[in-house]
């Protein structure tokens, strides 16, 4: 390895990007600006779900339980129908997420201490957000009926208030949620926002910068020289790992201060993290190059080897654990993987080097890998 | 690389006992491209310090023998020594690879072309770890010597192609390889720039005792080498001195004047096969030796009211010509050259010239930003008339096409091609238009017949039709058996006969051809040429064509030089001659022993515009016997010995040479330091 | 040249060889091809089963400080799929240990006393800690084991109050469409969706990004041809590439091997992935129109599917978006097919329900479609 041609090369690369306006501008500004947009716009809370009720019994039992969905933030009441049929109007063209059917007798039924049942109808298309809206409209209708018993067991047994409550709900659910404690959607999805937008833009500028020398043929120059092939590799990598560097350091600064999501961690542990993470995601781009000659295929490859992938098995939208044994796989086969779980740990958790060590080690074996496998591939003597 | 390689110009003199004195030696090398054969049983020794060449047509397998003795590429079959090192693995090319130096084909296609001239160096000697104070001082010798010094900083995209082509050469000798390598230096650049290129490199060879091995698609160039080997298909089908291949296919060229020279060749054509019309000469090959028997034997065959018979030895591209055709024969039909073609002339001319179907350009200028690519230009082009615009890359001939076609507006000025003005062409006014772009409009992934057939269609031909016209086409032009081959397979010189029936397919009234017949070879590009005449003579077509090719433009009615952006010259070929002839006198052409002291001498004392061609010094005199006095004075006293003095006559390139240095001086400007190239599209 | 037959006739056939001439080039170009085909049939499948968004395989700490009967009873319910106990914990200090290695998903921490406070009617209180750094499978986990506690509750209560009769409200919840949350047919059709968004963008563009880079276009812009019939020649056969492509996803993926049922109008889901098609085509061809080569074709294409892709109401509705953020989804062509699709494949919707994005769509392409004919008429006039 001679580190003069290294550099002489690297410098080369790096003199050519720096004057593609258009490269550069968008190595530079699109990361920060894609952050900005998925980070604000993502959001894996269920809030304000529209809601239709539809009410057989119209009473005052009745307006209380609706009164308890359009009081909560949870949800949006869009209005009472009058029929059956509209409530698959709406669900169906995505009007309304949800509907509650009170049947008639609903007040009569409660008075007379009975039990009541209530309809609801939920829009299962999209079935994680069926799941939430489900057991949120579950959880209005649970205290609604808890308010009931309380109310029938104070009448009845001639208890206070309290002791009928305690009575009503003899168990109750303290949730406390360590490291994010308001449950704010950005706090998770900012940090994975670095990991998703590091995923694809070193990958598409290291492929178009390797196969634009090999289009235009300005490669015969690698070829005929005595330049070897881990010092070409080398030589190509630093540059695109370098301006993807500071797009790390940039998207990072962009979490702290437009996200606001406090950092806990070690800076320098997750800096070490994040730049192996995009050498390895550089190296995926110079790999996809050396394998296909047309640009078009380096892109479309490109972009079905990182973006699909990325944004479904690195654990920001889907958690890991709810992966299928194949999906686990494939997502072990991306560095996002490791670095998700170091963005998680950094941020929230706050570890430092040592619970960094294993995505660490994992995030440089795959670069290490990937780099033979580069060195490998590229031939200075092909076939044609 | 030491200090020592720089101080001992002949550096390889203490190696020369334990390596073998052929630099190069390859033994029955072979190589294929899935179908294609690209080259078969190869078998050439080159020797230490010679400069040697490869000649052939596009496709003859020339860049693929260079890429294998560069170590850059495999083949199959066979063995390649490079300084007594068998090539056969990339780790032995390895070896190699530090003595050699590689530049690949294509103008500045292995330089970048955002990065300066500096920069551009700075790299390839960074590769080859070139100390940084050889690289110092061998840089600026280098510079010195191009003459690029002063636009260092300049990025490589802004440069002309003639200082493209001595960046190129720059950096694929900074490292002072033992053998270059050099794959189509000269393509596509002007001959002043290619006189100067020759020159530079003739200097590296001789003054350091370097081996070359140069690939080039001009004859004329043949000149410039010590040994040249022709290839064809694959093969070598002659190797040799100069002067070897010449005796190859002796004969003699015999060219008159004729009334009708379309039915004078075709009628010449039945008996000889390299028949040529040029404007209104006929010139033929005869196959013998001796002047007067070859005279004798035209007197027979030819019309009663011809010309005066002169006669002249051929020069290379006869011969290589010669040599291609009795290769070929039997193996792809050869039409056009010289085939009579009785459908061609039985049939009635179908369209008349009817005085709309020409071309006229009025003081069109072109800017791009602060860069004036043409600067002023008129011309005209009468239907039946093939108008010839020269120039160098980027002298502004492609932006005047793409104005007239009107694929770019105008700064100013105005033009009309077909009776429509330009950029204004109604769908009924591009019918009639055909256009052949530089970069062959072709689709390489379709094959011949399929890119026919969407021309045909995207012209409006419906099948019926279609087919008929696509057969006439093919028989046309000559694409008989190619038809369902992929177009990238096909060789460059059927490529461009695909390319130019694709654009006749609609029978268009003008045509634009924008150099057609770059990188082709002789016979292609004659084959060609006779197309054209027969369009423009037959069927009244008006062509404008563009190319840098001098020997072409001796073919066309009309000529413009173009430099610069300006038309500096323009007429028929026969006035610019007489021209020049007025002006500058005739050429005097001497050989003598030492020419790049000769020409120093002579540009030192009152011929500054003396040029080498070949090994010959080359000037234009008033007064012969005068200068002849002089020089053989200047010459004794250097001590030079002058083998022979030759008057010629006027060549094209000595009209477009004269004309470029007249250029030069009048704007100011040190010779072939010329303009940012910055066409775009 | 073509004085025969009617000027639409001849305005058709140039098109068509347009077509042809592109579709051929498509076929020579095999492993992108094959390729494509790969991603519409083998990455589609798999793409359909390997993710979930639901919880699964939660790893639970319980820290149970009672263990008794009740107790038991308790964890017993925390079950697989949704949860797997980790270990069972008697101090509450590992706990959180467990959670900061990322062991533990959430803790749930169980009183001493459980069993005795729930005999005697004292109200006893769980702890749950859930490690929000992973948010959505934080809230999920919350969800799940809020609705499993109240559970319990309320049969402890119905338990106590064993011969009375409560006012208890039940809760019969019905979900449409997907019964058993059945995400494979929703992750197929936004599997689907994006592949088309993405080869719809990226063939048209690359072919006129590679026309103009041979120089080729300048041969067509010199024809006959008008600009109108160049471009459509592009989206027009790459349009009918991706349909074939959709189909075989459908029949062969969707229906075949994953055994979904679909419902709805098939013809009019065809119908609207066409104009879907044509008008990610449209949005391609002007990024070709923008653009110089295929390298920033790529990188701009590249630039904006993810955003498209985030913020196309799938991951996230509209009723969550930031208002700043709207305009993009309701610019996205991707957001009004997916509400289409799901409409249609899911929910069975006719043409009466899903017209609003049609309508949306066909602006859009349209709009997209006359910029890049204006703008590719200003670079070459």
């Amino acid at each position: 390895m001679n580190f003069r041609r290294v550099v002489t090369l690297a410098v080369k690369e790096a003199r050519e990007i720096t004057r593609d306006r258009l490269l550069f501008t968008l190595a530079f500004l699109m990361p920060p600006v894609m952050m900005v947009v998925i980070g604000f716009g993502v959001n894996t809370d269920v809030r304000e779900i529209p809601i239709v009720i539809l009410d057989f019994d119209r009473t005052s039992s009745s307006r209380e339980l609706a009164y308890k969905f359009k009081d909560s933030q949870y949800f949006d009441f869009i209005g009472y129908v009058r029929h059956r049929n509209e409530i698959q109007r709406l669900i169906t063209d995505s009007k309304a997420r949800a509907a509650i059917v009170i049947p008639p007798r609903f007040h009569e039924r409660l008075r007379s201490g009975r039990p009541a049942e209530v309809q609801t109808i939920i829009d299962g298309a999209i079935p994680a957000r069926a799941e939430t809206v489900g057991s949120y409209v579950s959880a209005v209708i649970a205290s609604f009926s808890q308010r009931q018993v309380t109310d029938h067991l104070a009448f009845t047994q001639g208890i206070p208030p309290a002791a009928a409550t305690a009575l009503a709900s003899p168990v109750s659910l303290e949730t406390r949620f360590l490291y994010n404690e308001a449950m704010t959607s950005l706090w998770a999805i900012g940090p994975g926002c670095i990991m998703t937008v590091l995923a694809f833009i070193p990958p598409i500028i290291a492929s178009v910068g390797v196969v634009r020398e090999k289009e235009c043929g300005s490669i015969d120059n690698v070829y005929s020289s005595t330049l070897t092939r881990p010092e070409f590799v080398l030589g190509k990598l630093i540059p695109y790992v370098v301006i993807s560097s500071i797009s790390f350091c940039m998207l990072f600064a962009t979490t702290l201060l437009v996200f606001q999501v406090p950092f806990r961690g070690s800076p320098i542990a997750f800096a070490v993290t994040g730049i192996l993470y995009v050498t390895c995601t550089t190296l995926l781009g110079m790999i996809i190059s050396f394998f296909v000659r047309s640009q078009i295929a380096a892109v479309i490859l490109a972009v079905l080897v990182t973006l699909i992938p990325t944004l479904q098995y690195s654990g920001m939208i889907v958690p890991l654990s709810s992966l299928s044994d194949a999906g686990r796989l494939q997502a072990r086969m991306l560095p996002a993987s490791y670095f998700f779980e170091a963005i998680q740990a950094s941020f929230l958790k706050g570890t430092g080097f040592v619970g960094l060590a294993s995505s660490i080690t994992a995030l440089g074996i795959y670069a290490l890998v990937l780099y033979a496998l580069c060195c490998l591939k590229f031939s200075k003597r092909p076939k044609s | 690389m030491d200090a020592a390689a720089l101080v001992d110009r002949i550096p390889f003199a203490s190696r020369a006992g334990d390596e073998p004195q052929n630099v190069v030696e390859v033994h029955g090398v072979g190589k294929k491209y899935q179908r294609t054969v690209a080259l078969r049983e190869i078998e050439l020794k080159i020797r230490r310090g010679e400069v040697f060449g490869l000649i052939g047509p596009d496709g003859s397998g020339k860049s693929s023998l260079i890429r294998a003795m560069a170590g850059v590429q495999q083949y199959d079959a066979g063995t390649i020594d490079v300084f007594g090192i068998r090539i056969d693995s990339q780790r032995s090319a390895e070896r190699v690879k530090p003595r050699i130096g590689l530049m690949p084909q294509g103008l500045g296609n292995n330089l970048y072309p955002e990065l300066s001239i500096n920069e551009n160096i700075d790299y390839f000697a960074g590769l080859r770890l070139v100390p940084q104070d050889i690289l110092r001082e061998r840089k600026e010798q280098l510079l010195a010597m191009t003459r690029l010094a002063e636009f260092r900083d300049r990025p490589m995209k802004q440069l002309s192609g003639g200082m493209k082509q001595k960046l190129g050469l720059v950096c694929t000798l900074i490292h002072q390889p033992e053998l270059v390598l050099l794959d189509e230096p000269t393509t596509g650049v002007d001959p002043v720039s290619r006189r100067e290129f020759w020159s530079i490199l003739n200097d590296q060879v001789h003054e350091s005792g370097m081996t070359a091995i140069i690939s080039t698609a001009y004859m004329d160039e043949a000149d410039y080498m010590d040994r040249l080997a022709l290839l064809m298909d694959g093969k070598i089908i002659s190797q040799g001195s100069e002067d070897t291949l010449l005796k190859r296919a002796p004969g003699t060229i015999v060219s008159y004047a004729s009334k009708n020279v379309l039915l004078e060749t075709q009628r010449i054509g039945r008996h000889h096969r390299q028949v040529q019309s040029l404007g209104d000469l006929v010139r033929v090959f005869v196959r013998d030796t001796d002047p007067e028997t070859a005279r004798e034997c035209l007197e027979r065959i030819a019309s009663p009211d011809h010309g005066v018979f002169s006669t002249s030895p051929p020069d290379l591209e006869d011969v290589v010509a010669g040599l291609l055709i009795d290769d070929s024969a039997g193996t792809t039909p050869v039409t056009g050259d010289g085939r009579v073609d009785h459908a061609a002339v039985a049939r009635p001319l179908t369209c008349h010239s009817d005085g709309s179907a020409s071309i006229r350009a009025d003081q069109l200028v072109r800017d791009f930003g602060t860069f004036r690519a043409v600067d002023h230009v008129c011309l005209e082009v009468a239907a039946g008339t093939i108008f010839g615009l020269l120039g160098s890359n980027g002298a502004g001939k492609t932006t005047v096409i793409k104005m007239l076609t009107g694929l770019l507006p105008p700064t100013s000025g105005s033009g009309s091609v077909a009776g429509a003005a330009i950029g204004r062409a109604s769908q009924s006014i591009r019918e009639r238009i055909g256009y052949m772009s530089q970069s062959f409009s072709l689709y390489l992934d379709l094959t011949a017949m399929e890119n026919l057939e969407f021309y045909a269609g995207v012209y409006g031909l419906f099948p019926t039709q279609r087919s008929k016209r696509i057969a006439e086409l093919v028989e046309q032009v000559g694409l008989q058996g190619h038809q369902r081959r992929l177009t990238g397979d096909l060789p460059m010189g059927i490529r461009q006969r695909l390319a130019l029936a694709c654009a006749l397919v609609h029978r268009p009234r003008v045509i634009f051809l924008d150099e057609p017949t770059s990188g082709v070879d002789v016979i292609g590009r004659r084959q060609f040429w006779e197309i054209l005449v027969r369009l423009a003579r037959q069927d009244g077509v008006a062509i404008l064509v563009t190319t840098h090719y001098m020997a072409e433009a001796e073919r066309c009615d009309d000529l413009a030089l173009m430099y610069a952006g300006r038309v500096v010259a323009s007429g028929t070929p026969a006035k610019l001659r007489d021209q020049l002839h007025r002006r500058r006198g005739t050429p005097l052409a001497i050989a003598t022993s030492s020419p790049m002291r000769s020409l120093r001498l002579a540009r030192e004392h009152g011929f500054p515009r003396a040029a080498i061609l070949g090994r010959t010094l080359r000037l234009l005199t008033t007064d012969i016997q005068r200068d002849q006095r002089r020089l053989a004075e200047l010459f004794r006293d250097a001590k030079i010995a002058v083998t022979d003095w030759r008057h010629d006559d006027i060549a094209m390139e000595d009209v477009f040479v004269d004309s470029i240095l007249t250029q030069e001086e009048s704007l100011g400007q040190a010779p072939g330091q010329t303009f940012p190239a910055a066409e775009r599209g | 040249m073509n004085d025969h037959g009617a000027p639409v006739l001849v305005w058709a056939w140039r098109l068509g060889v347009v077509c042809r001439k592109e579709l051929v080039q498509f076929l020579r170009n095999w492993i992108l091809a094959l390729f494509m085909l790969y991603a519409f049939t083998i990455m589609a499948y798999q793409n359909a089963t390997a993710i979930s968004r639901e919880l699964k395989h939660a790893s639970l700490v319980v820290i149970d400080n009672d263990r008794s009967h009740a107790s038991r009873s308790l964890i017993y319910r925390f079950q697989q799929p949704q949860f797997r106990i980790h270990e069972l914990l008697e101090s509450s200090r590992h706990g959180i240990e467990r959670l900061d290695d990322g062991d533990a998903a959430l803790v749930l921490d169980i009183p001493q006393h459980f069993d005795r406070d729930l005999q005697s009617g004292r109200p006893t209180r769980l702890q749950l800690q859930l490690d929000g750094a992973d948010s959505a499978r934080a809230y999920l986990a919350a969800n799940y084991a809020g609705s499993i506690v109240r559970k319990f509750s309320a049969d402890t209560v119905q338990k106590r109050f064993d011969d009375e009769t409560l006012p208890i409200v039940q809760n019969d919840q019905r979900v449409w469409y997907s019964p058993n949350h059945e995400e494979t047919l929703f992750l197929a059709i936004q599997d689907l969706a994006q592949h088309i968004f993405l080869f719809s963008i990226l063939l048209p563009a690359s072919a006129l990004a590679r026309e103009k880079e041979r120089g080729t276009v300048e041969q067509l812009l010199v024809s006959p041809l008008s600009p109108l019939q160049i471009m459509l020649g592009k989206i027009v056969p790459m349009v009918g590439i991706i349909l074939l492509a959709s189909v075989v996803t459908l029949i062969f993926i969707i229906e075949g091997a994953l055994a979904l049922n679909v419902r709805g109008n098939l013809a009019l889901f065809l119908g609207v992935t066409a104009l879907f098609s044509a008008s990610a085509a449209g949005l391609g061809i002007s990024i070709a129109s923008l653009t110089r080569n295929m390298g920033q074709v790529g990188i701009v294409s590249i630039t904006l599917m993810p955003i498209l892709f985030m913020l196309s109401g799938s991951d996230t509705p509209p009723e969550m978006m930031p208002d700043a953020l709207l305009p993009i989804m309701y610019l996205s062509p991707l957001h009004h097919y997916l509400n289409a699709a799901f409409g249609i494949l899911i929910k069975g919707a006719d043409i009466t329900t899903v017209w609003d994005s049609i309508l949306y769509m066909a602006i859009l392409g349209g709009g997209v479609f006359a910029f890049s004919l204006v703008r590719f008429r200003q670079s070459f006039r």
